[in-house]
């Protein structure tokens, strides 16, 4: 035990002894690994992107449902049913979820000419809304474009811009919507569109309706009852164990529920964004590969700079084998200083990048000013990545410096201190 | 008082007679109710057995299409179309109480409607399967009112309000008008919820077959849609004729 | 000559130098072919499966897409068809008929996208039998579809079973079809892949009731050809007919999407390049810094300031020189070679399902490689500018004491 701990501060005294060599070292590893961890964040950025704008405009985290819906969803039934929303969302709310009600359904909207550019109507898909709790769990708010987002009571619409766009929608334009209470019955809307919302989402863009949910309740007949209530869940989490978690509490407040996550109310979707996956791991393989290349040089460098010291211990009579210890703990701690460096230098522009973004819209040349998405890629926050890139930095540096040392080590006393 | 006097007074009488039975006799009728002359209105409509070949014109901002059938019906509820116009050469409907079966003669199975997909539009046309099934239960379904009656298309009609008695019927607010002569309905129109006028259906071109009267002619207009409306034409009326009963049955559609 | 021999005797530190510029060119020439392959692949995808090069159709249909307007169509495709390919700009031209289907399995209901195709003229235009992996194409006029992996997999179908698909026709009338499926289908485009169905053009138009018409017509032009000329110029004779043609970079959607993933690409180059270049500065940095004594030797042999730095700089360029060179060779080497094979990705696609074609095919272009040279070698020299600067300052004296 002694032994060995004077193996390390050995090492530890050699290396601040040549501090300006350590320090680059430990800098050519840290500016490798801090890119490697950037590009991660940036390529995970980029897949959470495409989840997020599912989840966080059309299909939220977490949707619990009547338990017939889901075979029936393409129809919309309102007949499918969760009984007394306002129970399960209080449920909800004790565990810690946040949730807002939402009854969605089919229909038809009519618009005629004068105002309207053209006679016609779209089948668009209704989502009828609590105004003030929505906002906990949807970003749709953050996307009016034009006129203003739903009050309670009002009897107005908002719209996609696509839907808006191909209709020649204008705020105040009226509309009758054609649907059927929840029991069947024949009934029609006279609203205005009081808004216009622009998301990243495409298809919300092009086929949503929203309105406010007390309206829709008298004119559907609904009685309270809704079909949807959509909580907030971190698409970073465990969505289908949580689903499961929730399903089983609530069983004691009303049965027949079902509660899915954001994988299977968007499994539509999500087609799109696996299709990426792939690609990134490459373009992952082949920064490591550069940032490995960074590392190991200089470890190499290193090594062979110091033959003639390494000669010298022996000659002073260590054993080839402490020598090598002594080495390869440096190498070690110099890889974990890289590493720590490196993590710490990525910070502020991981961070940055996380909650801010690159702005990337002013490099697009965007044909219509509908951009489908914010415009802005995002990082995120990896942990994985970043623990794997300080081991990586260790790794890397005591396996790079093997080869040498042991050559090193082999070589007659006398050659090594002919170095230089 | 001489004889002369006595025989003025009893023909007066009589004639007061006369003229308070038949005025009893019309009074009697002008005091039916709402829910009577619904119940002629769905018998007038229904029939042991009934055969016809019906065009239906479908017009709207395209243009006019038509397509040709042969309908079969029987009693209340049970009815087997098919079509023979060329674009939709050998699609079948069978229709019973509660439920719809389509064939499309280019799939291998049987297409079974019932719910929500029976609210869907039947050919492109302004009629949907709802429609077609479960009209003749309007006693059933409806609170029925009298109102003033009317003359719709130089035809004396009784008025009837409708309203829906249960929330899960289709139209909540009906209107009708009946001819007063036969019975038949000449003018319906569908509400929302709301009141909003839905469709109009225009009856006309009354036959007698059999003894038994019956519109050749109905238009069916969208009235949300400007611009669409759906024109049916029978011809060939048959009434009361034997039709085997295995024409009423899943097997028909299929061969 | 000096910086010849000097390159000599540091042989071990020379070698480091010159592995370190090597990898890093093979690579940043490599890493350019992946990403100018990935580029080309988005635009193949969009010309061949989404909008053609130039696309022919009838103005009204993408404002009402939703809806699925099989009326507003192109009438009498065969004589579009023909018409396009007879102009001499024209490569190769497809009809197509696309439609909204609705299948019902297993008591769920599936959206999908029927594709009613000239399967002949397909295979100049999409190469569509080269994307069966199972199977044969639908013979004409036979109620049989090919299928998308994906969709075949979430249907839960394999070839040779049927299913039965519901769509509205050109009269707005529901139809329906039964299609055997003898073929699988890897479409290249992950969302296609999961939706699509292809059945031949003759039997789409005789279930959705068309008449001889299509929904579009997608023409490839001719290489070198000014697609924005040609666009104007058939515009003005289609117009006549009520009909339009519009190029992939007019259709904002697409467009949008496909600069949005280059502008993606383009980070990913950057962030290669910066690396890259911190390697090299780093190297030659650290090499120079290393040689301190050499320095103070080489001074009080009288060599120092200006002499000096132009002895590191030659070696620092003949050593990235001969790196770089070596290193591009070895980089393009290996993208010509997956440029022909293509990469497989699927072995880094366990987990994943294979839904989609995992074959990438890198490209290889003058411009990588010159770009990865010049880099290597311009970093490294001006890289060697500072340390070499600052060694020069040095007094033999201190240099040598170390």
């Amino acid at each position: 035990m002694n032994h060995a701990l004077m193996l390390a501060s050995l090492a530890l005294k050699n290396l601040t002894r040549h501090k300006r060599r350590t320090i680059i070292t430990a800098t050519a590893l840290a500016m490798g690994l801090g890119m490697f961890i950037l590009f991660d964040s940036l390529l995970t950025g980029l897949e959470n992107d495409g989840v997020r704008t599912m989840i966080w405009y059309d299909t939220a985290g977490l949707q619990v449902q009547n338990a017939a819906y889901w075979g029936d969803k393409d129809l919309m039934p309102l007949d499918a049913y969760i009984s007394n929303p306002e129970a399960v969302i209080a449920r909800l709310k004790e565990k810690g979820y946040e949730a807002t009600p939402r009854a969605v359904f089919s229909g038809e909207m009519i618009v005629n000419k004068d105002p309207w550019p053209e006679s016609g109507s779209v089948r668009a898909r209704f989502f009828a809304i609590d105004s003030s709790r929505d906002a906990r769990v949807f970003k749709l708010t953050e996307c009016i474009q034009q006129g203003h987002w739903l009050t309670p009571g009002e009897e107005g619409i908002v719209i996609g811009a696509q839907m808006a766009k191909d209709l020649g929608a204008e705020i105040g334009f009226p509309v009758t919507i054609v649907t059927r209470t929840r029991d069947g019955a024949y009934q029609t809307m006279d609203f205005t569109v009081t808004g216009i919302i622009n998301t990243p989402n495409a298809a919300v863009n092009r086929l949503n309706v929203y309105m406010d949910l007390g309206v829709a309740n008298d004119y559907l007949e609904l009685e309270g009852t809704v079909n949807q209530v959509a909580i907030a869940f971190d698409e970073e989490r465990d969505a289908a164990g949580e689903a499961r978690k929730i399903a089983k509490d609530l069983e004691t407040v009303e049965p027949n529920l079902t509660v899915l996550p954001w994988k299977i109310t968007g499994e539509d979707f999500l087609a799109f964004v696996q299709s990426r996956q792939g690609l990134s791991k490459i373009l992952l393989l082949l920064v490591f590969i550069i940032a490995a290349v960074g590392v190991s040089n200089t470890m190499l460098l290193t090594i062979l700079e110091r033959r003639r010291e390494i000669g010298m211990l022996r000659a002073q009579g260590m054993q080839d084998s402490e020598v090598m210890i002594c080495l390869l703990v440096e190498a070690g701690l110099i890889g974990l200083l890289g590493g720590i460096l490196g993590l710490l230098i990525s910070l502020p522009f991981n961070v940055n990048l996380i909650n801010t973004g690159l702005n990337v819209s002013g490099l697009m040349n965007s044909v219509g000013a509908d951009l489908p998405f914010t415009g802005r890629l995002r990082g995120a926050w990896h942990s994985q990545t970043m623990i794997f890139s300080v081991l990586m930095g260790i790794a890397l540096s005591v396996a790079v410096s093997v080869f040498p040392v042991r050559r090193s080590t082999e070589m007659q006393i006398t050659d090594c201190l002919r170095q230089n | 008082m001489n004889m002369k006097s006595l025989i003025i007074r009893i023909r007066n009488c009589l004639a007061v007679a006369v003229f308070a039975v038949i005025g009893a006799a019309t009074a009697g009728a002008q005091s039916l109710s709402a829910d009577e002359i619904l119940s002629r209105l769905d018998k007038g409509q229904t029939f042991d057995t009934m055969k016809s070949l019906g065009t239906m014109s479908i017009a709207d901002s395209l243009g006019i299409r038509k397509t040709e059938f042969i309908n079969n019906a029987r009693g209340k509820d049970d009815s087997f179309m098919e079509f023979t116009s060329a674009a939709e050469k050998g699609q079948k409907i069978l229709r019973n109480s509660k439920e719809l079966y389509l064939f499309f003669p280019e799939s291998e199975e049987i297409t079974r409607l019932q719910g929500a997909a029976l609210r869907q539009n039947m050919a492109g046309s302004d009629i949907s399967y709802e429609d077609l099934t479960g009209n003749r239960n309007r006693k059933d379904n409806y609170t029925a009112t009298l109102a003033e009656g009317e003359t719709i298309d130089g035809r004396a009609c009784f008025h009837i309000l409708l309203e829906a008695n249960k929330k899960n019927i289709a139209y909540p607010k009906q209107e009708i008008w009946v001819d007063k002569s036969n019975y038949l309905p000449v003018l319906i129109k569908n509400y929302a919820l709301s009141g909003k006028e839905l469709k109009e259906i225009r009856f006309s071109d009354v036959v007698t077959v059999s003894g038994f009267p019956f519109s050749s002619h109905l238009v069916v207009e969208d009235k949300l849609k400007k611009g669409t409306r759906t024109e049916l034409q029978f011809k060939n009326i048959e009434i009361n004729i034997p039709i085997p009963a295995k024409t009423f049955t899943l097997e028909n559609l299929s061969w | 000559m000096m910086a010849w021999r000097n390159i000599h005797r540091n042989g071990h530190r020379s070698l480091l130098s010159l592995t370190a510029m090597a990898v890093v060119s093979a690579v940043l020439v490599f890493g350019f072919s992946v990403l100018a392959g990935m580029k080309a692949e988005l635009v193949y995808n969009v010309q061949t499966f989404t909008y053609g090069e130039i696309k022919i159709n009838n103005p009204e249909f993408e404002k009402n897409q939703i809806l699925n307007p099989m009326h507003l169509n192109v009438p009498d495709g065969e004589a579009m068809v023909e018409w396009a390919e007879g102009q001499p700009e024209t490569e190769c031209a497809v009809p197509r008929i696309l439609f909204g289907g609705l299948i019902e399995r297993n008591g769920k209901r599936f959206q999908s996208q029927g594709w009613g195709v000239d399967f002949a003229r397909e295979e100049k235009y999409s190469k569509v039998s080269g994307m069966l992996t199972e199977g044969r194409l639908p013979a004409n006029g036979e109620r049989e579809a090919v299928m998308g992996a994906g969709l075949a997999k979430k249907l839960g179908i394999s070839v040779g079973d049927k299913f039965s698909v519901m769509s509205m026709t050109k009269n707005r009338s529901p139809n329906k079809i039964t299609l055997k499926v003898v073929g699988l289908l890897d479409i290249p485009v992950a969302t296609l892949s999961s939706l699509v169905f292809m059945t031949s053009l003759e039997k789409a138009q005789g279930f959705l009731q068309m008449e001889g018409a299509v929904i579009e017509v997608l023409v490839k032009a001719k290489r070198g050809t000014d697609i924005a000329a040609l666009t104007a110029k058939w515009n003005g004779i289609l117009a006549s007919q009520g009909l339009k043609a519009a190029n992939w970079t007019e259709a904002s959607f697409v467009y949008t999407m496909v600069q949005y993933m280059n502008v993606i690409i383009n980070i990913i180059g950057a962030m290669f390049v910066m690396l890259g270049s911190a390697v090299i500065i780093n190297t030659t940095m650290m090499v120079i810094f290393e040689r301190r004594i050499e320095i103070g030797t080489l001074g009080a042999l009288g060599m120092y300031g200006r002499e000096l730095i132009v002895l590191f700089l030659l070696e620092a360029l003949f050593l990235s020189a001969i790196g770089a060179v070596g290193g591009s060779a070895v980089g393009s080497i290996v993208a010509a070679i997956f440029g022909h094979y293509g990469m497989d990705l699927s072995a880094l696609m366990r987990g994943i399902n294979l839904e989609f074609p995992a074959k990438l095919y890198p490209v290889l272009s003058l411009q990588s490689v010159a770009s990865a040279l010049a880099m290597t070698i311009a970093l490294s020299g001006l890289a060697s500018l500072l340390p070499s600067s600052m060694a020069a300052r040095i007094q033999p004296v201190d240099a040598l004491r170390n």
